[in-house]
């Protein structure tokens, strides 16, 4: 049975009245009386995997939300959503825009203004994560929109405020998450999302459906910060990505493009084809003839994709399970970075018992819905796409080309052929999102594993640490920002706070050059000791012996520590330019 | 059991249906405040499938009243 929006309601009140433990405060303030959204975004947040609690600020009080935050909730939360409004701004304003009085937009981009410098103020005034939505388009009751009284007026009011909006405060990048408010209200309907009744009793405007998808939405933006993505689609072939069985319709018999529903199976590649424009690994795990599913690929016209955006492919008759493992050594990335896309029930059912950490997406019965598969699962929801994400898929395809190298020469010839240089530098405020987005996904080459977000990293600066990033690039090709150090340089002796690197450069030189360079930085600075943690996580073994392999010793409090000009010296195969 | 309607109540007031009858009313039910009547108009919509105007949401001071509402609204059994 499909969840009711009463069932959705019940279930958030059962879950307050269980009372367990709350790890994840929100609280919401807004232009109007926003009260309806909390058990959805509650459940939302459930479903995501957060124990949270939902608060709303009183009515009406945004500004003031964002000057004292902390007086509008009884908890400091850990995020604060900000939902408003043009019309809430001034009714007045926007009616006499609307009705050809051009002095009133200046007047409304001021208040917008005004607005986005109480949601900056907030934002540097605060750790908690902050979400500020895009408003929709305004909407009185009472103002004309009529065609012949105000043709587009009130667009092009929506258009200017958003684009000095996103300009000021929701950019793509920034540390102000964006809440799409005025998409909601579009994908919902403008008219029906508008409710007047709740609006002229309660100052609420919109529809209880309407806060269904909007807390949704909220709790997506929210889980896409904290959740890593996934990395990597695994899509099986038959009646997944195209319709039809190979092995018994053949290739003409199967349906990819044309009609229904071959159009809906083309679509489903094409957005496979936008996952992996965007950085998203993709593969195929598939029960048949390899030679019968590459056939497809190469001669089917219909094919949106081809065999060269696959990164790893398994097809043969092993156990799902089996084939998903496989591609999750050959691509060298965790099983918990996978997504498996199977119309079988039975497949999921397997892959789903063996392989808990993988998320499964079983193909609909609707096949119509199959295009929005992939994006309404959220599972590939990311907090700022870097250029780093953007590259990885070619970078994968240079990976396959060092392999293929290596195998030929051997290891140290291998090594220095690469012409492996690295550049190592204090991190600025151009490279934050990487720094932050490795921070907080980086598993296996990771010492002490403390995951921060933009705003603590930006905390540890002003208190005195140096962030130091790394750039490593070699003849095939360049990796970009793959190294990151936080380092408490406040005392005599430095401290690694955080010393990670990406797994795609390890086993290579670099992380023994990456210590090495900041421990040039730690003697010229005058300091004599160079201290270490190793903080063992369920995925940190590759990095267990770094600090002995590098000359440390063990302190007695469990840390490790050595002498600035003990580290050993930088492998000769790396060129390293260091900044700084 | 329960009669459908004292149930939407009990469930969007959070009390147990046996402190709930027709007479139930803002006035002698603690937790029947502004927010709560969000909750109860869009339980009570959604329950016997039907809209409520601003007048119906205004009258519906009890149970009671809310009782003859929907069966104004050709609410059967309730």
């Amino acid at each position: 049975m499909p969840q009711t929006l009463s069932t959705v309601r019940l279930r958030w009140k059962a879950w307050l009245s269980d009372s367990p433990p709350r790890t994840f405060c929100v609280g919401v303030a807004a232009s109007f009386t926003v009260d309806p959204v909390v058990p959805y975004l509650g459940c939302a947040l459930l479903d995501a995997g957060f124990s949270p609690t939902v608060e709303v600020a009183p009515a009406e009080q945004l500004h003031h939300v964002c000057t004292s935050p902390q007086t509008a909730f009884s908890r400091q939360p850990d995020a604060l959503i900000l939902l408003w409004r043009i019309e809430d701004l001034s009714e007045t304003l926007v009616a006499r825009h609307a009705e050809g009085d051009d002095a009133a937009l200046p007047l409304i981009l001021e208040a917008v203004g005004s607005l986005a410098d109480a949601v900056s103020h907030l934002r540097r005034s605060t750790a908690a994560i902050v979400v500020a939505t895009i408003p929709p388009a305004p909407c009185l009751p009472w103002l004309s929109t009529s065609d012949l009284i105000a043709p587009g007026r009130l667009a092009t009011l929506h258009r200017k405020v958003v684009e000095l909006w996103t300009e000021r405060v929701a950019t793509p990048r920034g540390p102000v998450k964006t809440f799409d408010l005025a998409a909601v209200v579009h994908d919902f309907g403008g008219k029906a999302a508008f409710d007047r009744r709740k609006w002229y009793l309660y100052r609420q405007p919109y529809a209880e459906g309407l806060w269904a998808a909007a807390g949704r939405r909220i709790a997506r933006v929210l889980a896409s910060g904290i959740v890593p993505p996934r990395k990597c689609v695994v899509v099986d072939c038959d009646n997944t990505l195209w319709g039809g069985i190979v092995g018994e319709d053949g290739l003409a018999g199967l349906q990819i493009g044309g009609s229904f529903p071959g159009n809906a199976y083309a679509d489903f590649q094409r957005s496979l084809l936008a996952l992996n424009r965007r950085g998203v690994l993709l593969a195929i795990a598939s029960k048949n003839n390899p030679d019968d599913v590459f056939e497809v690929f190469e001669r089917h016209d219909g094919m949106v994709l081809s065999a060269s955006n696959l990164s790893a492919h398994v097809v043969g008759w092993e156990a799902k399970s089996r084939s998903l493992q496989a591609i999750a050594r050959q691509l060298n990335i965790g099983l918990d970075s996978l997504v498996f896309v199977d119309d079988s029930p039975h497949e999921i059912a397997e892959v789903h018992a063996a392989l808990p950490e993988v998320a499964c997406l079983q193909v609909p019965e609707e096949i119509a819905d199959l295009p929005a598969l992939l994006l309404e699962s959220g599972l590939f929801d990311t907090a700022a796409s870097t250029a780093e994400d953007d590259r990885r898929a070619a970078m994968i395809a240079e990976e396959q080309l060092r392999k293929a190298n290596c195998e030929t020469e051997g290891k140290d010839r291998y090594l220095a052929n690469l012409g492996m240089r690295v550049h190592v530098m204090p991190a600025g405020q151009e490279h934050l999102a990487r720094v932050v987005q490795l921070i907080n996904k980086t598993n296996q080459f990771n010492l002490t594993t403390i995951r921060r977000s933009h705003e603590e990293v930006e905390a540890l600066v002003a208190n005195g640490h140096t962030v130091y990033a790394m750039t490593v690039r070699d003849r095939f090709g360049d990796y970009g920002l793959v190294g990151v150090a936080i380092v408490d340089n406040r005392a005599n002796d430095w401290r690694l706070d955080t010393f990670l690197l990406s797994c795609r450069v390890l086993g290579r030189g670099v992380e023994t050059a990456f210590l090495g360079v900041i421990a040039g930085y730690a003697r010229a600075a005058g300091a004599e000791r160079l201290h270490a943690d190793f903080v063992p996580t369920a995925k940190n073994a590759p990095a267990a012996s770094f600090l002995p392999d590098h000359g440390m010793s063990p302190t007695p409090d469990g840390g490790w520590f050595v002498r600035c000009d003990g580290v050993p010296p930088i492998p000769e195969f790396i060129d390293v330019e260091a900044a700084g | 059991m329960t009669d459908p309607l004292i149930k939407v109540f009990a469930e969007c007031l959070n009390i147990d249906p046996s402190q709930l009858s027709d007479d139930s009313s803002p006035d002698n039910t603690p937790l029947w405040d502004s927010l709560a009547v969000m909750t109860l108009v869009a339980g009570i919509e959604e329950t016997f499938s039907i809209s409520l105007s601003t007048r119906d949401i205004m009258t519906m001071r009890s149970i009671g009243i809310a009782r003859q509402v929907l069966r104004g609204k050709g609410v059967a059994d309730v």
